[in-house]
């Protein structure tokens, strides 16, 4: 595997400048960027000019990673000349989708399945119910094969999220790259940092994704009384607070991040579900822990790649995590260099939800508020 | 620059005295660490306020529950993973023979009661492995009483359990009570021996009890849940109404309908209905009662018919002895010009006509009498199989295209009867059998011993005991239900006017009725006959017959005659004297007993008719007996010898004589007794 990577800045352009050892012969660049920056469609056409090759593959972020740099309004563009691998990579649009279990449903009979190893998704992080998303992922596609990926990110402002691939922005889409073959070895890892505390309390009304009461009083209410002053920064403030989830049969809870508030209907959106009966507790950040679920993420990564420095890896880290980090938000992404090995490329953003497997062979699923740390070989 | 926070202008203050005056390229680095600084206190007074507002919740919280354990009356304990009791709450009202807590740090399956220790120690294990609830439940005998309890066992976190004790003794009590109530009334419907059916308000059986199966055949699989509809058509109209009546909510009882049962037989049954309701008072079912009463309905019919034939009978009888008077008369004058007219006289053959035809006459009245149960003429303990061999040999003689079968049971008892009586009601059998068999058939004749209840006996008014039965079935045209239930009845014929009286089968079922027996008939159209006779067996021996000499006998002696009517009176006078008698007639009892009274020393025979108006001869008997202890008194009746006159036998009357009776009939009984 060949790779180079490139950043853009507006007040500096591209370093290091174009082109690359690897125009011609990459087969992937993943490029994610603001969402301003997306839209700049020259800019845009340079990357596709420098890679006529090459599937252009990526979307917005609440953050870009490139190295052990996280920056606001960049480009972070990594490209990617596999030697022994494959690559099929799809894109579904908003008009092609009925609603988001589908949207995984249509994703999955696009790629082909024969040799597929690993899925690598990207979707956006508005519109798009995440957990509805994994589960027509992982419905329709062969247990074996393994899956991560990420919700797009629009910044603080949760406005308008965009992935594209070969072509402009497009906003409600979702994209994928098939990885094929016996020579790629993919590895993962996915942890938080976060702590529940407070007593728990029962999801009594909501709706998929939608939670409009916790113990018969209003969600939205709780959560104004606990960010204070901050109330007035929803939703990017509730991500201070992201809820843990726990249904009757699980003992471990999934995280959930709030992506969106609706003051006429009193509800809050969250990145995935939240049922009715299950129980919910806030959550507080731990900055040490913080930092130890990147490297913890980084050391699971590391295991599954058979304990080598991969040649690539993909950071997706929720924003809510770079909330609370703030300035030592690199901190994370160093750590998570110190584990692989300052050989791996790092790229990968910070985006609106997670998507990865708990474990290596567990059930994909739709994670918050955690760095995932999706890591290459050949 | 955002304000300074203080402490980093403290630190400042102390490297640059003066914190503002740092040089100009460290001031970019100042400011992000001053941002650092706020937003460390800003995270910090987040933190502090969010753990602040949760811990106000969990005290609200933690105080609510302590309240409700102030009143719970279940007890919990909170117990790790090994059992040891680690907390308890509640339990206030409930009566514990430990306090509480005392077992804190304690295990709680060792409490002294081994098999509840166990108990509890197989219950947190299952808890922990299936991480569910599970519940269990003990008993723990205490002096006065047993007291019930259910523990709950839910697993909580940290490998925890909450154990959730409840006193359960109320409810068990309740419970056990509602079982054996239920139990009760289940054996109550169970073994009830009329067939229960219950209900519900759409008419689906939701029950059926043993004695249904045992009467209607279904079984429970077969109908429950199901609508069944076994109501004859004839009846449905009326059942229509009664089930509108129960879904007013109106009960009722001894409603006479008919149901058809699983084979098809069509039986009578009397319905009962209670109306069953749910919480809210709707109809919510029925519980039926239907009794057979078949059976029951087929005694009363047959009590009815019995009592019916017994009316008639006296009516018949009634009608007998007055005509068998007029018969004597007829017969007493015809006797005395036969003994006046020589044999080649013009009217001697006349008059022989006139005795056969009074003979003829009396055999009807005979008959007559034998339907009205009036009285056994002579009885003696008979062989039926020598009865029946010998005159159904004598009928098949004269009936040729009738073959005979006879099945006589070897060591039939023997029965109390007059044979000349039962020989006619036999004869009466055969004479109807050929009469429906006109291009000949079979004829079969069956004698048994048999034991009969009282069941079978009731609508007959017979003692339970040992009876002979005969059956003579033949293969003739046989009879419907209007026929047969007529058959009995006096006058009743199926033949054309004049071809026969109607009074043979009647005669003959009068007969067997005296003779404390009775008789049935089974008959279909096309399918043959079956007339069966019952009668009791006797407790002597059998005995022969002697048969009755036919000369006049006449006489010297004095001879009283007591009797109301003016003509026996006269004729029997006529007669006696005729034949060398003296002869006094009283008209009437009165009468009869003052003419003894004067004439007693000289009278040597009195001839007493039974049946007198006023004073009758059984008083006439007393009056004569007080007055001469050796009266000789021989009785006289229209009707059949009866047990008024077996009675007056039995006290000391010399003979009994019924009318018509011929001259040298009476000849022979004066001479019997005076001799």
């Amino acid at each position: 595997m060949k790779i180079e990577q490139k950043k853009w800045l507006p007040a500096k352009g591209w370093k290091p400048s174009p082109p690359g050892e690897w125009t011609q012969t990459a087969q992937l660049v993943l490029v994610f960027g603001s969402a301003s920056n997306l839209m700049n469609q020259e800019l845009m056409k340079t990357i596709q000019k420098a890679y006529p090759k090459a599937c252009v593959f990526g979307c917005s972020t609440a953050g870009e990673i490139f190295d052990t740099q996280v920056s606001d309004d960049s480009l972070s563009l990594t490209a990617v000349h596999f030697e022994h691998t494959p690559i099929q990579c799809i894109l579904a649009q908003a008009r092609d989708l009925k609603n988001s279990y589908h949207a995984g449903e249509y994703l999955a009979g696009l790629l082909e399945k024969k040799g597929l190893v690993h899925v690598f998704v990207l979707s956006d992080g508005i519109n798009m119910n995440g957990s509805e998303l994994v589960a027509g992922l992982t419905d329709h596609f062969p247990p074996e094969v393994t899956i991560t990926g990420g919700l797009s990110g629009d910044g603080a402002d949760f406005k308008e999220t965009f992935v594209f691939l070969n072509g402009p922005p497009q906003s409600g889409a979702v994209a994928a790259i098939g990885l094929y073959g016996k020579r790629i070895k993919v590895g993962f890892g996915s942890l938080g940092g976060w702590d529940p505390f407070g007593p728990e309390r029962l999801i009594t009304r909501s709706q998929g994704n939608i939670l409009y009461e916790l113990d018969h009083k209003s969600a939205l209410e709780l959560y104004k009384i606990y960010l204070g002053d901050h109330a007035r920064d929803l939703p990017a403030s509730g991500l201070l607070f992201p809820l843990s989830i726990r249904t009757r049969e699980q003992d471990s809870g999934l995280v959930r991040t709030i992506l969106a508030i609706d003051e006429k209907r009193q509800s809050l959106i969250f990145a995935g579900d939240v049922p009715e009966g299950a129980y919910a507790r806030l959550m507080k950040a731990n900055f040490d822990r913080l930092i130890d679920g990147a490297i913890g993420a980084a050391k699971i990564s590391y295991e599954a790649v058979g304990r080598s420095s991969p040649d690539l890896a993909v950071l997706i880290s929720c924003v809510g995590r770079k909330m609370v980090l703030k300035q030592r938000v690199e901190e994370e992404v160093e750590g998570v260099l110190e584990v692989l090995g300052h050989r791996t490329a790092l790229t990968g953003f910070y985006s609106y939800g997670e998507i990865a497997p708990f474990t290596p062979g567990g059930k994909c699923v739709l994670h918050n508020q955690t760095m995932t740390v999706t890591t290459l070989s050949e | 620059m955002q304000k300074m926070h203080s402490l980093l202008k403290r630190q400042l203050k102390h490297y640059f005295k003066n914190p503002y005056s740092a040089a100009g390229d460290l001031s970019g680095f100042i400011e992000d660490v001053n941002k650092a600084y706020l937003q460390s206190d800003d995270d910090r007074n987040m933190l502090e306020r969010s753990l602040d507002l949760s811990s106000k919740e969990l005290l609200q919280a933690n105080a609510e529950l302590n309240s409700i354990f102030q009143v719970f009356p279940d007890l919990f304990f909170r117990l790790d993973h090994t059992g040891a009791i680690l907390d308890f709450k509640g339990g206030r009202t409930m009566d514990l023979y430990i306090q509480p807590e005392r077992l804190i740090g304690k295990y709680i399956y060792d409490i002294p009661i081994k098999e509840i220790g166990k108990k509890f120690q197989e219950a947190i294990e299952e808890t922990l492995k299936s991480n569910a609830m599970v519940s269990m439940e003990y008993s723990i005998k205490g002096e006065k009483l047993e007291n019930h309890y259910e523990a709950r066992l839910l697993p909580a976190s940290d490998r925890q359990i909450i154990a959730v004790i409840r006193n359960i003794t109320k409810r068990k009590t309740a419970e056990e009570t509602l079982k054996e109530s239920e139990e009760r009334y289940r054996q109550v419907l169970e073994f009830a021996p009329d067939p229960i059916v219950v209900y519900d308000h759409k008419g689906i059986i939701t029950y059926i009890n043993p004695a249904f199966t045992r009467v209607f055949g279904w079984k429970p699989e077969e109908i429950l849940f199901k609508k069944l509809d076994h109501v004859p058509e004839k009846y449905r109209q009326a059942e229509r109404l009664k089930l509108e009546q129960v879904k007013r909510g109106e009960s009722f009882s001894g409603f006479e309908t008919c149901r058809s049962t699983k084979d098809g037989v069509i039986i009578h049954i009397s319905m009962s209905a209670a109306v069953w309701r749910d919480h809210d008072g709707h109809w919510a079912g029925s519980v039926i009662t239907l009794r057979d009463i078949t059976e029951q309905k087929r005694l009363g019919q047959e009590l009815n018919h019995a009592q019916k034939m017994k009316a008639i009978g006296t009516l018949a009888g009634g009608i007998a002895h007055d005509f068998n008077n007029l018969l004597t008369g007829i017969q007493g004058n015809a006797s005395l010009m036969l003994l006046d007219f020589a044999e080649d006289r013009i009217h001697h053959e006349n008059l022989k006509h006139i005795e056969e035809y009074v003979k003829r006459g009396a055999e009807l009245t005979r008959q007559l009498l034998g339907f009205s149960l009036s009285g056994k003429y002579e009885v003696r303990p008979t062989d039926l199989n020598e009865l029946v061999e010998k005159n159904s040999k004598m009928f098949g003689r004269t009936r040729k295209e009738i073959t005979i079968h006879r099945y006589l049971q070897n060591g039939v008892w023997p029965v109390e009867v007059d044979p000349g009586q039962i020989e006619q009601v036999l004869l009466n059998m055969y004479v109807n059998a050929w009469q429906a068999m006109p291009d000949g058939g079979d004829l079969y004749l069956h004698t048994e011993n048999v034991f009969l209840d009282e069941k079978m006996l009731k609508p007959y008014e017979l003692k339970a005991g040992r009876y002979v039965r005969i059956a003579i079935t033949d293969t003739g045209i046989g009879m419907d239900e209007t026929v047969r239930s007529r058959v009995f009845d006096p006058f009743f014929t199926t033949k054309e006017m004049g071809k026969g009286t109607g009074l043979g089968l009647s005669s003959a079922y009068g007969i067997i009725k005296n003779h404390n027996g009775f008789i049935k008939v089974d008959s279909e159209p096309g399918k043959g006959t079956t007339f069966t006779i019952y009668l009791p067996i006797s407790e002597k021996g059998l005995s022969k017959e002697v048969p009755l000499p036919a000369q006049i006998f006449p006489g010297q002696e004095t001879i009283l005659l007591v009797d109301d009517e003016e003509m026996i009176l006269g004729t029997a006078q006529s007669l006696l004297e005729k034949i060398g008698y003296q002869v006094i007639a009283a008209k009437g009892g009165r009468e009869g007993v003052d003419v003894y009274k004067e004439q007693n020393k000289k009278i040597d025979l009195v001839i007493l008719d039974m049946i007198m108006p006023g004073m009758g001869g059984a008083e006439v008997y007393k009056h004569l007996k007080k007055l001469r202890p050796d009266v000789k008194i021989l009785l006289a009746s229209g009707y059949s010898l009866n047990s008024q006159a077996f009675q007056l036998l039995k006290k000391g009357c010399q003979g009994f004589i019924q009318k018509p009776f011929t001259i040298q009939n009476l000849s022979q009984k004066i001479r019997e007794i005076l001799d």
